[in-house]
């Protein structure tokens, strides 16, 4: 297991999967900081969205074109269209019927409704910026993808959909192929699965698992827990707090002065935060239990907004493996 | 009138949009349970397959079908509250089978390889079929109150544009097109020079034959169309109704908060109308406690008046002063960036739309005398106290 932890930013290609809202984003963005403090030329991959990482570092929002927000930190936000564009011109290597051809709105719309095209030129492009090369080097050390939430982020598992539901024969289906044999290889692929320690992230995490495995024969390299409460007060303490409000219920009935009142809530506070905790823990365990990976965990921070100084501290704890409390 | 009465009063259907993971089908249940409370004929239609909204609610499963919610054990009417859930497949299906010009035509729909997509994964697929379903139920009389918890998008916009952009995606012009290449595969001869080219080129990438059974598909498909557009038409007129009001499920964190915006000038530029606003699971604050600000030793006086503290001695009580106030402290600075955020849309949204605070519980939601619990903590949220 300790060796597994410290691979978390060891491989080439990252693919950061999870439903929406789980930190998806955030973690990426960590994750991106963390490999190129440690010196490595990293390129973040985010596929069509509303851009928030271009602010954190005091830049514009990233577009189609690839930025480098900080030193060796690099970050792409593509559109269908887009990464559609550089996919068929990769393999068609035809550019003068490109634009005749795809650029057509009716064809546009067309390609858009073939099942599991977007994902397979979303992960087409980002693993050709893997392979890249530049002055005889590869132009990047890593690609972390932040996939996108649609499909309950399931989106890996349409790709394969595309050979066995809709495509007999042809380039797609060879691309496929491609694409799946590379999310299989774990010497250059890790697949992370992002959750919250909450019921329903959890049930739809160990389900994904479950699905990978069993239809792409995929084994995920690890599931991250995101936004875990630290447990401040021990089990002893705990039973220190709880006496002592109890004491203090029976004292006031109820029926407290301010002063009285204001040291209720301080304690009270502390169990509210231990219940969540043991919320937490209950899950962390079933997680762990259930799904036989490895369960890293990162803090919750307790920032209003997570700025490059908050997003720094969570990059070291993912440098370290996760946090073990 | 409490925040809670004023967004459910005025209403005859309730549209819940929010993004994932903010506790939409919680809310979605809570708000129907009060509104059966108060002896509304109420169905909650929920999207969630997950089993707990129906452990929750005292049944051991929910699916398609209407299902009544005993709520006795909370004091309340027999036979007021349903839920159903959305099963998207059968909702599509159900479509097909009432909108397709004849037999043959809906077994070649249903059984082509392509359906399965179609109906569950192009964009605005899902929320077509659950504008759909809840036009029926709405149409169909036996409710005062439907609360649709919509699909779980990664965005509360999505909702309002999905059948449009479905439409867009399946705009006749890419059926003409594929049918008159298809028409003429096999003869190549007649394509023009131009479609020539673009047949040769489409087909090197997505090879011949997805090409031609998509486009036998398209062409069963498009006898759907002209029935679609009827009711995404019959949908809209029930969206724009003045009964008809959207509420905003939102997590208290100012990004999520920012949503919200969004979504109110989308509504105003459609002609909707927004119901109120759910803040759920808001961190109580803590900068009017005494000891927030004080030092560690002035709590560790306050414990120490405690029976049982004697027990402790002085540098125990004080490592656990520091604990609490270090605690109370992280909760404040989440509670206040989250009541300026609730604020300040409070004040710009005006006193038409109640903002609604709901605050996080120390466990999640899981019984009927949960949800009724959180029911009411929401009632107390009154209308112009502004928070
Ligand atoms: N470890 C964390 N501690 C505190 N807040 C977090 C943490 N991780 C994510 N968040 C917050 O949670 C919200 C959702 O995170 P985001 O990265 O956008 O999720 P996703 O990309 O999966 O949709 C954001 O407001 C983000 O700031
Ligand atoms: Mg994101």
């Amino acid at each position: 297991m300790s060796t597994s932890r410290n691979r978390l930013l060891d491989h080439r290609f990252i693919i950061n999967t999870g439903k929406g809202g789980v930190g998806k984003t955030t973690l990426s963005v960590a994750m991106a900081m963390a490999m190129a403090r440690a010196g490595r030329r990293v390129l973040l991959f985010q596929f069509n969205v509303h851009d928030r990482v271009g602010p954190i570092f005091g830049k514009p929002p990233v577009g189609p074109e690839i930025v480098e927000l900080a030193p060796r930190l690099f970050a792409v936000n593509t559109t269908p269209p887009d990464a559609m564009r550089e996919y068929v011109l990769m393999t068609l290597r035809v550019r003068l019927l490109y634009r005749a051809v795809f650029e057509n709105r009716t064809v546009a719309r067309f390609l858009r409704m073939i099942p599991g095209l977007p994902e397979l030129v979303m992960l087409g492009k980002a693993y050709y910026h893997e392979g890249e090369s530049a002055d005889g080097r590869p132009r990047f050390d890593a690609v972390i993808l932040d996939a996108p939430a649609t499909g309950h982020g399931m989106f890996l598992l349409q790709i394969p959909r595309v050979i066995s539901d809709a495509v007999a024969d042809g380039p797609m289906v060879g691309e496929a192929h491609r694409m799946a044999e590379l999310l299989r290889d774990r010497q250059r692929t890790r697949i992370n699965l992002i959750t919250l320690t909450e019921e329903m992230p959890v049930n739809e995490t160990l389900e994904y698992q479950r699905r990978l495995r069993e239809e792409l024969d995929i084994e995920p390299g690890g599931i991250i827990a995101n936004s875990v409460y630290p447990t401040p007060f021990s089990a002893t303490e705990v039973r220190q707090l709880r006496d002592l409000r109890d004491t203090l219920r029976i004292r006031t009935n109820n029926n407290h002065d301010s002063g009285e009142r204001d040291l209720s809530s301080m304690l009270e506070a502390a169990l509210f935060r231990d219940a969540r905790c043991a919320m937490q823990k209950g899950y962390l365990d079933r997680l762990e239990q259930e799904s036989g990976a490895p369960v890293i965990r990162i803090h919750h921070r307790f920032e209003p907004t997570l700025d490059a100084a908050a997003l720094e501290f969570i990059a070291t704890e993912l440098s370290s493996g996760g946090s073990t409390s | 009138m409490t925040s809670l009465e004023q967004m459910l009063a005025r209403a005859n259907v309730l549209v819940c949009v929010g993004s994932g993971g903010v506790g939409k089908t919680t809310t979605s249940a809570v708000l129907g349970m009060h509104a059966a409370m108060n002896g509304r004929r109420t169905l909650v239609m929920t999207i969630d397959p997950a089993k707990r909204l129906a452990n929750s609610l005292g049944i051991r499963a929910l699916d398609h079908d209407v299902l009544p919610i005993d709520l006795r054990s909370v004091g309340g009417p027999r036979e007021t509250l349903s839920a159903t859930m959305l099963d998207m497949k059968r909702a599509f299906d159900e479509i097909v089978e009432r909108q397709a010009p004849d037999p043959a035509t809906r077994d070649a729909i249903l059984g082509n390889r392509f359906y399965r997509f179609f109906s569950t994964s192009l964009a605005g697929a899902q929320e077509l079929s659950a504008s759909e379903r809840l036009h029926d139920v709405v149409r169909s009389g036996e409710f005062d109150l439907v609360i649709l918890d919509t699909p779980p998008t990664s965005n509360a916009l999505d909702f309002l544009d999905a059948p449009m952009r479905f439409h867009d995606a399946l705009d006749s012009s890419v059926v003409d097109f594929m049918a008159n290449l298809g028409e003429r595969v096999g003869r190549r001869g007649l394509l023009s020079g131009g479609s020539q080219l673009v047949f040769r080129t489409l087909t090197r990438f997505t090879g011949t034959e997805l090409f031609t059974e998509l486009g036998e598909f398209l062409h069963h498909f498009s006898s759907l169309f002209e029935g679609f557009r009827e009711r995404t038409r019959a949908t809209a007129a029930l969206f724009a109704e003045p009964e008809t009001r959207f509420v905003i499920i939102s997590s208290p964190k100012p990004d999520t908060l920012g949503e919200a915006r969004y979504f109110r000038e989308r509504l105003q530029q459609l002609g909707l109308h927004l119901g109120g606003v759910v803040v759920n699971r808001v961190h109580q604050p803590f900068h009017e406690n005494r000891f927030a600000e004080a030092a560690p030793n002035t709590l560790a006086d306050a414990l120490d008046t405690l029976e049982g503290a004697d027990l402790l001695g002085r540098p125990q009580l004080l490592r656990l002063a520091r604990k609490l106030l270090a605690n109370a402290h992280e909760f404040d600075r989440l509670a206040l960036s989250e009541a300026t955020a609730i604020a300040e849309l409070a004040t710009e949204f005006g006193d038409g739309v109640p903002v609604l605070p709901v605050p996080l519980f120390p466990s999640d939601v899981h019984s009927i005398e949960g949800l009724d619990h959180m029911r009411k903590a929401m009632a107390q949220g009154r209308v112009s106290s502004g928070s």
